[in-house]
């Protein structure tokens, strides 16, 4: 390795000050910072037991409903994070200087009470981990530019970029082919095509007036993510997740609606080497999804569904933008709809959502309290949509044990109707039979599409929509009212 | 007698006549703490604990402040009340992970601490209040309080939907009943107003629940999210948080979570000690059998012997709601404690075991950061054989062993 001092001794010294800051701002609490509602018996541990006050924080949090949970632990547990993170920087920083001056000829300094580390294959993961568990876990409250600050300075600093097993790692990248696997789902055939249009934002503004579902072609051309900093590519989508490390919440299991379904955070990189890239795990996957008898054991589906990445990470924000029919003003829900009688507060900003994952994912028959612009950045999808005015064909859920309300997601799994319409026995699922269970779902019309890459449907508020990707796809959804 | 102790100790709380330090290690294997002619243990919080030595009530670990690095631990100074010619003693003292909070005296009175002065005080209650025999706080803020009384009515129907061991009334025109009141917090029950007699409301009662068991009262314990209540004739009853399955029965529209409920799968034991912290509730029955139940689903590693461990679902493909535990063999158990993720068990042998979390010391084995299965606890000098051991506690990440000394 070829270092020259005045660089690394730079950036170490950038690194250091960073993280000498970052402990001074979690370590003098303000009077009216929520963390002070710890007590003073835990807050006095920040320094030297990070780890112990995140295992605390993390019982806390689920001592409560989750949007129970009061401020002080979602504080703790970022801080205690944030602490933990810095003093495993502060640490490496300090044996990077010792192994430059190794290098040098000096004598070697044995660290903590005589016993030789053996540095981390990957320190940085273990970093980013613990910052991104905070984030994604708790919201980081009042920490989140601290902790994208830090995560930055990291990818940036020059620590990384010379470190060997990084090159490796960036080396082993190139060799492999750098797209997606093809996969090889069968395309549907669509009879009630919705209807495609390149609108201007005037021309949304009167089509909203009646709103129906429309495919708006050529809204998308200008994202990055389609053109100069291409989603298609793997590599590339990996390097702005910090070499993967960054952590996202996946769903595992075919429908949020089966049983067996669950959540995991994994890295970035994990996330897209197990589900998207191994073709062997991949198919095998598609194949456990088809049958009722998947045990835990065996591989499932994965899908980073429904997760605004986009604050988690700027990088890729800067890839895409929000489309200007976001910001016109879209009539609320039909009187007589569900959705009519909920009290939705109105939102200043768009929502945004990723939903990223290979071949066969499946969003159940549901509705959102929002107008939705669904673009497709990366992938075909499978979408059909009916209107509110169809609500009593669907058969809507009830509220649920523990009181979840889930009388937004429909009973009928359209999946398994299409197959059986299909006679396709292979994706049906059980044996009671659609027609059986839900008799009035047949006389329910529908809308449908293959919403292909680089464009973008429009949902209106309440409309009910089944999601099925046809390939790997990363769709981003844009929620207003 | 002797008071043995290994586990967390960052506030100095296991610390006794040695140096104090201001980042104080863990202590990994169990370590003699003091001698004395009697020892009991009052209060095991997070960051503090209150032992009477000698009938002296100390207190060790972290102050009002924070601090934790005082040359003595302090004393607590039995209260004094002015007009009163006895001195009212603390018999029981609750708190929470900021420290002590208060007491129970032994005419069932609520005394509240004073850190500054490290006393404890008579609470005035803003309107009649009854006697409290136990006083309970949850991991999520929440009280439970209980008191005992007599009434007249023969005709009284059961209000409570246990099926328990039922007390013969000697005669039928008084029963002896426990009112159970839940309030959101300790501030909300510092407030309220107490029915002195359940039934006469002429002033209302902040109590965010109200529960009638015919029984009388013998423990009334909490974990971070549920409340356990043991009556006298051994039946056991349980609520509070029905999310995470861990209340040792089912939950159903006619038995919820947030009413007390009878633990069936322990009806005809006759349980004598309950014990409760993290997730998880540990029950030695008379017949000195140790029962648990609990454990926090999502949590990645569980007490194998749980109900719902996942190694023993695997295994046994039914679940359970309470399991029997079987520890060294299945001998018998004299004592137990639970503590937040671990548990800490007292053969019949004199032997120490212990499960769960371990990455303060709090199992005696070292550092080791879980264990799925029993392991025995160790000692820095000697082992359980050459001591004669008393009783168990556990504060929610570190362990208290009681010893008499073996002549």
């Amino acid at each position: 390795m070829q270092i020259s001092d005045m660089p690394m001794a730079q950036a170490v010294i950038d690194l250091e000050e960073l993280c000498a800051a970052a402990h001074s701002i979690i370590e003098d609490i303000f009077a009216d910072d929520p963390i002070q509602g710890c007590g003073k018996a835990v807050l006095q541990l920040l320094r030297s037991r990070p780890d112990n006050l995140i295992q605390f924080a993390r019982d806390k949090l689920h001592a409560y409903p989750f949007k129970d949970v009061p401020t002080c632990w979602r504080r703790l547990f970022t801080d205690a994070s944030i602490s933990k993170a810095i003093s495993e920087i502060e640490w490496h920083l300090s044996q990077t200087k010792l192994d430059h001056r190794i290098n040098h000829g000096q004598a070697a300094v044995i660290a903590n009470d005589g016993v030789e580390i053996v540095q981390d294959e990957d320190w940085l993961a273990s970093v980013v981990r613990t910052l991104d568990t905070a984030v994604i876990m708790t919201g980081a409250p009042l920490r989140r530019e601290l902790i994208e600050t830090l995560i930055s300075a990291l990818a940036d600093s020059e620590i990384v970029k010379q470190d060997p097993a990084e090159d490796q790692r960036s080396k082993r990248r190139k060799l492999e082919d750098d797209t997606f696997p093809i996969s090889e789902m069968s395309i549907p055939e669509i009879t009630n095509e919705i209807p495609r249009a390149r609108l201007s934002l005037t021309q949304f503004e009167t089509h909203l007036v009646n709103p129906t579902p429309v495919i708006l072609t050529d809204a998308l051309s200008h994202w990055p993510a389609l053109n100069e900093r291409p989603w298609k590519s793997p590599s590339y989508l990996l390097q702005r997740t910090f070499g993967g490390r960054r952590l996202v919440p996946v769903e595992i299991g075919r429908s949020y609606t089966d049983e067996g379904w669950g959540q995991a955070l994994i890295p970035f990189r994990d996330f897209m080497d197990q589900y998207l890239v191994r073709k062997d795990l991949v198919e095998s996957a598609l194949r456990n999804e088809k049958t009722d008898q998947t045990s835990q054991k065996e591989h499932r589906m994965g899908y980073l569904a429904q997760h605004d990445l986009f604050s988690q990470i700027p990088n890729l924000r800067n890839d895409i933008s929000v489309p200007d029919f976001c910001y016109t003003i879209p009539p609320p829900p039909m009187p007589g709809t569900p959705l009519a009688d909920k009290d939705i507060p109105e939102l200043d900003e768009p929502l945004l959502n990723a939903w990223f994952g290979p071949a066969g994912t499946i969003s159940p028959l549901h509705t959102d309290p929002y107008h939705n612009i669904l673009c497709q950045a990366v992938g075909r999808k499978y979408i059909r949509l009916y209107s509110p005015i169809e609500t009593d064909k669907l058969y809507p859920r009830g509220i649920e044990d523990g009181g979840v309300d889930m009388q937004n997601t429909s009973q009928v799994d359209v999946a398994a109707a299409m197959a059986e319409e299909e006679a396709d026995w292979s994706d049906a699922m059980g044996t009671e039979k659609t027609d059986e269970k839900f008799p009035l779902f047949k006389d329910a019309k529908y809308v449908e599409c293959i919403l292909e890459e680089g464009e973008c449907l429009y949902i209106p508020v309440g409309w009910w929509h089944f999601v099925r990707s046809l390939s790997v796809s990363f769709s981003i959804s844009f929620w207003w009212n | 007698m002797e008071l043995y102790a290994c586990g967390f100790n960052a506030h100095n709380q296991l610390t006794f006549n040695e140096t104090r330090e201001a980042d104080p290690k863990d202590i990994p294997q169990l370590r003699r703490l003091l001698s004395a002619e009697y020892i009991d243990i009052l209060f095991t919080g997070w960051s503090n604990l209150v032992l009477d030595v000698d009938h002296v009530l100390k207190l060790n670990g972290a102050r009002l402040d924070g601090s934790s690095t005082s040359p003595n631990y302090s004393t607590i100074q039995n209260i004094q009340k002015e007009n009163a010619p006895e001195k009212e003693d603390v018999r029981t003292i609750f708190g929470d992970h900021t420290g002590v909070l208060g007491g129970l005296n032994r005419t069932g009175k609520i005394l509240i601490f004073d850190p500054e002065h490290s006393t404890f005080k008579p609470h005035n209650p803003p309107g009649p209040a009854a006697s409290k025999t136990h006083l309970s706080i949850a991991g999520n803020g929440k009280v439970a309080t209980c008191y005992e009384e007599s009434y007249s009515d023969p005709e009284a129907p059961p209000l409570s939907s246990g099926y328990g061991i039922r007390k013969q009334s000697v005669s039928h025109h008084r029963s002896t009943r426990t009112i159970i009141h839940e309030y959101l917090s300790l501030d909300d029950f510092l407030q309220h107003h107490d029915l002195g007699q359940s039934g006469t409301e002429e002033i209302p009662a902040l109590a965010h629940k109200e529960f009638i068991l015919h029984c009388s009262p013998r423990q009334l314990v909490a974990n971070q999210t549920a409340f356990t209540f043991l009556d006298d004739l051994g039946n056991v009853y349980t609520w509070g948080d029905g999310r995470h399955n861990h209340l040792g029965r089912e939950i159903t529209s006619a038995t919820p979570a947030s009413t007390p409920g009878f633990v069936e799968s322990l009806g005809g034991i006759p349980i004598r000690k309950v014990v409760s912290g993290g997730w998880v509730t540990a029950a030695v029955s008379r017949d000195r059998d140790l029962y648990l139940w609990g454990g926090r689903p999502g949590e990645g590693q569980w007490i194998r012997e749980l109900p719902h461990s996942p190694a023993r679902v695997d295994e046994e493909g039914v679940e359970e709601d309470v399991a029997l535990a079987n520890v060294d063999g299945g001998v018998d158990i004299v004592d137990v404690a639970v503590g937040d993720g671990h548990v800490v068990v007292l053969t019949a042998e004199g032997k120490l075991f212990a499960a769960g979390r371990g990455g303060n010391g709090q199992l005696g084995c070292g550092g080791m950061e879980f264990a799925e299965a029993w392991r025995e606890m160790q000692f820095e000098e000697g082992d359980a054989s050459d001591k004669s051991i008393v009783g168990v506690f556990c504060g929610p990440w570190y362990t208290l062993v009681l010893c008499r000394i073996k002549r």
